[in-house]
């Protein structure tokens, strides 16, 4: 059953591109409009999705029950003493990915609308941003390895010119370090991919790069080097557990954990608002969804025997990212140092390897997708009006600005975890999770409660200081422009602000897409895992 | 009477095998037809320069459809090389036929080239000492003088300087290929027996005249440490021959490396010498760029870098090598006319000044990115898919041999990918990121036919990514086996 939805949804956004480089630039104004008609269609075609979506199939790593599913012959050569190279246009939608799907399109959706005032080189602004729509998109619904890798890789160019060229004052060296973390995290994944592909048997003969196969341990010939019975060593280690955390290395970089996450708030902190906004909200959850899709479904023996280090840096990501954002002066830096935080609670999550905790860190990607873009547009919309972002040049915006200041407070309570909004369900299923484990220790997660409460003391600090007291900015100009949200502005944090509320009444909205998915993923795990 | 029978037989052999040569003689034809023009036309026509550039490609694109019935009969690695060389130097001539005008002594240019060419066929093809070493110095002398072709002091300093170290050089090899001779009382490589002669001999007389061979064809190659001469040469000379030069002797030295391999690669010490400058070579050639400021001098060092990862391939497998060979021709064509360009409408060749360019030639600089991306080794380009085969082929050699240097060769190889996106990314970076003064620079016109054929090349290397079936059905299909 092949479906046309995804490919749909990967390459419209291609034609936005061609239509912006046509388009001559006299008609400048146009980009945004053709930019914001292709996430519209998007959005239409996520809802087909949505709705077409089957909640009872399963996924993770049975062919049968992707949905959505493409697979077309991409490049196959019957080569000589090589075997055959194989690489597939193989993409589908499980529970997992769905979930990242939506919150793609969501996220791109708001990002054009806060690029609505870009008008420097629009040109090229519309088209690289639409080049990263296609593959971010790319990048979740591939389900062979060659393609993901594509897609991921896909996405540094275009983001390394997007902070590059339309960043702040040190967008230079922000862009290339953002290039250079992130090429690096990579090669480790194709290292990986390499060794996998040359391990993997193609049911029809040679070797195959589909994730699918390589979740299937009966595709390994008994001396393949990453064979689950395989007692190939690198070094001196198991070549398998090698190869689990050089993939692990990899996307820690993406998500990013501590220590390697010192890339994001410089990458943030220069990028214009819009690409910040499209980092945080996506771009961060692809190194969580890599380790899932990839990292503990491809190997769950090494996942099993490491998580307690993935559990570790999750929590050293939650408290070093809390303390760093409580030591901020930047409001932009305080929300990067802030999704260095909340991110560590997917890697705890996912550690666990409960149900509960790897739902939890699922939805934490998404509620925090929501909720960070939100934070970044919230900055941006202070720095739109005086340019400067710094904490102390403000104080008492409330009484100037109440209803910025309603939508700062919402946000900044739904980051925290208030009950109520979706940071609370996440982070309670996380917690559950991670107690309940028998694979991480106690102390780690009592440690990581540690972060919300200096969750709570940054954002509480942050609201008193900039939002409360007597009314002051720095420079009498500013005065006059600090007027409050305007229509469009309203436009962006509508949507969000409401998910962020909706998931946080009424969780099973996303869980349902994810349940089966993910009961059946952390059974996977564990099964094949102990089995070895 | 039978002496006469044999000898008749042995001739009649003799002038069949000789139709492999068509290839070679058209061009030395082409040679001698440009050398009468130039005599009798020099500087009494207009368009002479043209001329004489059109006649050469003409007789360049009958040499490669020769070489395509030659590749069809004995379809072998040797021949289908020869066909990537000849496809080299029509792209050279095809380039070099856009400038015409600026192309001083136009007659001389295209006959010395034409000269460098015989040369790599002739190393491509031969497994004879004589022959070889007869292709090597007819490459090389004229690679000496094609390099003093800008007519100013760098380029004669460059020159002499390459002359010198290439003297040295090829008084090694030639007194190693003495020594073998002497050694192995043969000529033909491919009736060497060295592990027996190693017995009569002994060991260290063998190993040394086969190390200062092989020292000879490394020089060729720019492979560290004999890469010191290539920077200063690929600054100062035109940048079309810096192409031409990039790639040609390269491949052809790789070809007879291919062809030399199971005789010379008897001991576990050449092939250590050669893994080792391979790293070397990378890791040397990528750090080195990263300081450079010029932008041919950059290229220089990646190609030295580019040097090590062709040696990879060289160990990896022949598919890979030719791929990444081919691609990799593709790609410095590519790059090194897009520096032409730059330096012809700007007269620029600092990277540094290349600020703000983007803006001013917004398609030059869309190109420059596709071919740099392809250089470091990135989706979706073709360099990508080059890298791809190299490591794999590389990582299953060490899945066989479980020989640690293999497993270097292929971390050192990733690892030097990283390093080398910072240095070509610097040109990228200083035409669209880096803001600029608005520092006025003199405009030119450059021709706008060069820009298309650009970007036809760099098309291919886009269309090698997406679509490489065709590509790859081609190489496969090259008898290795011999």
């Amino acid at each position: 059953m092949n479906s046309v939805l995804l490919s749909l949804l990967i390459f419209i956004p291609l034609l936005g591109v061609f239509a912006v480089l046509v388009v001559p630039s006299t008609y400048k104004s146009s980009y945004k409009y053709i930019t914001l008609t292709i996430s519209l269609i998007q959005s239409i075609l996520a809802l087909v999705l949505y709705q077409g979506f089957d909640t009872s199939v399963v996924g993770v790593n049975t062919l049968d029950s992707f949905q959505f599913v493409e697979k077309v012959n991409w490049i196959s050569l019957q080569l000589g003493g090589f075997g055959k190279l194989s690489i597939d246009y193989f993409v589908g939608v499980d529970g997992i990915s769905i979930s990242m799907v939506l919150l793609s399109i969501l996220v791109i959706l708001v990002g054009v609308i806060s690029s609505w005032n870009v008008s420097e080189k629009a040109k090229g602004y519309f088209a690289l941003f639409l080049l990263l729509n296609s593959a971010i998109i790319g990048c979740f619904v591939a389900l062979d390895f060659f393609l993901f890798y594509l897609f991921f890789e896909f996405m540094l160019l275009p983001m390394y010119f997007l902070i590059g060229i339309w960043g702040g004052k040190r967008r230079e060296y922000a862009s290339i370090k953002f290039f250079l973390y992130t090429l690096l995290g990579s090669i480790f994944i194709l290292v990986v991919m390499i060794a996998l592909y040359i391990s993997v048997d193609h049911p029809d003969g040679g070797h195959t790069f589909s994730l699918l196969s390589m979740m299937d341990s009966s595709n390994y010939s008994s001396d393949a080097f990453l064979s689950l019975s395989g007692n190939h060593n690198i070094l001196g280690y198991p070549a398998r557990s090698v190869a689990f955390l050089l993939l692990f290395i990899g996307f820690a970089i993406k998500i990013p954990a501590v220590p390697v996450h010192t890339w994001l708030p410089d990458a943030h902190v220069q990028a214009p608002t819009a690409i910040s906004v499209i980092l945080a909200g996506i771009l961060l959850k692809i190194g969580g969804y890599g380790l899932i899709r990839i990292a503990y479904s491809i190997f769950p023996d090494a996942a099993i025997n490491y998580s307690w280090l993935v559990g570790f840096l999750g929590v050293v990501s939650i408290v070093y990212g809390a303390f760093n954002a409580l030591s901020c002066t930047d409001l932009k830096r305080l929300i990067a140092y802030s999704s260095v935080s909340h991110m560590g609670f997917v890697l705890l999550g996912l550690a666990s390897l409960t149900v509960e905790g790897v739902t939890g860190s699922i939805y934490q990607m998404f509620s925090h997708g929501i909720i960070s873009s939100g934070l970044f547009l919230l900055a941006g919309v202070i720095y739109d009006r005086t340019g400067d972002r710094l904490i102390d040049n403000y104080s008492g915006l409330a009484h100037k600005m109440p209803k910025y200041t309603v939508v700062v407070v919402m946000l900044f309570f739904a980051s925290l975890g208030l009950p109520g909004f979706s940071g609370f369900i996440a982070e309670v299923l996380v917690f559950l999770g991670a107690f309940k484990s028998e694979i991480l220790p106690k102390w780690m997660t009592i440690t990581a409660t540690l972060g919300l409460l200096l969750g709570a003391a940054y954002y509480l600090w942050t609201i008193q200081r900039m939002f409360f007291g007597k009314y002051f900015v720095r420079k009498s100009e500013w005065d006059n422009k600090m007027f409050d949200l305007t229509k469009r502005e309203y436009l962006m944090f509508i949507p969000l602000v409401f998910l962020a509320l909706l998931l946080g009444v009424f969780p099973h909205f996303l869980l349902d897409l994810m349940n089966t998915t993910i009961n059946a993923f952390v059974e996977f795990v564990h099964k094949t895992g102990i089995a070895q | 009477m039978e002496y006469a029978s044999q000898l008749n037989n042995q001739l009649q052999n003799t002038i069949a095998l000789l139709s492999g040569y068509w290839p070679e003689f058209i061009i030395v034809i082409g040679l001698v037809v440009t050398l009468i023009i130039d005599l009798i036309f020099f500087n009494k026509e207009k368009n002479s320069n043209w001329w004489i550039g059109f006649v050469n490609l003409v007789f360049l694109i009958l040499a490669f459809t020769k070489q395509v019935d030659v590749y069809s009969y004995f379809s072998n690695l040797g021949e289908f090389m020869k066909l990537v060389l000849l496809f080299a130097g029509v792209l050279f001539i095809v380039f070099s036929l856009t400038q015409t005008h600026q192309t001083k002594k136009a007659g001389e240019y295209y006959i010395i080239f034409n000269g460098l060419l015989i040369g790599a066929l002739l190393i491509a093809k031969s497994t004879n000492l004589l022959v070889i070493y007869l292709g090597i110095e007819m490459m090389s002398i004229s690679a000496y003088v094609l390099s003093a072709f800008s007519f100013n002091k760098n380029s004669a300093e460059a020159s002499l300087k390459y002359l010198l170290f290439g003297a040295v050089s090829s008084a090694f090899m030639l007194f190693g290929m003495s020594l073998l001779y002497g050694f192995t009382q043969t000529l033909n490589i491919n009736d060497f027996e060295l592990l027996h002669t190693v017995k009569v001999i002994g060991d260290l007389p063998i190993k040394l005249a086969v190390f200062m061979t092989m020292f000879g064809f490394l020089f060729k190659i720019a492979a560290t440490p004999m890469h010191i001469w290539s920077p200063d040469v690929y600054e100062a000379t035109p940048t079309f021959v810096v192409a031409a030069f990039s790639v040609i002797p390269k491949l052809a030295v790789f070809v007879l490396l291919f062809n030399i391999a199971d005789k010379f690669l008897v001991f576990p010490e050449v092939e250590l010498l050669l893994q080792f400058t391979a790293i070397l070579s990378l890791t040397i050639g990528n750090f080195a760029a990263l300081w450079q400021k010029n932008a041919k001098r950059m290229l220089a060092y990646s190609s030295i870098a580019h040097t090590g990862f062709l040696l990879i391939a060289f160990f990896a497998n022949m598919q890979s090598f030719v791929f990444y060979g081919l691609v990799y021709l593709i790609m410095n064509f590519a790059v090194f006319g897009l520096v032409k360009v730059v330096e012809q409408k700007f007269s620029i060749t600092d990277i540094e000044q290349y600020i703000g360019l983007g803006k001013k030639i917004p398609l030059i600089g869309v190109l420059f990115v596709v071919a740099l991306i392809s250089l470091t080794g990135l989706p979706p380009t073709a360099g990508f898919t080059a890298k791809i085969l190299v490591f794999s082929g590389i990582w299953e050699k060490y899945l066989t041999n479980h020989n640690p240097v293999y497993l270097s060769l292929f971390v050192f190889g990733l690892f030097n990918t990283v390093v080398s996106l910072f240095y070509y990314l610097k040109i990228p970076y200083f035409m669209f990121i880096k803001k600029s003064n608005e520092v006025i620079l003199n405009e030119h016109k450059s021709s706008t036919v060069l820009t298309y054929l650009i970007g036809s090349l760099v098309f291919v290397l886009i269309l090698c990514f997406f679509l490489p079936n065709s590509l790859m059905d081609m190489i496969y299909s090259i008898n290795f086996a011999q």
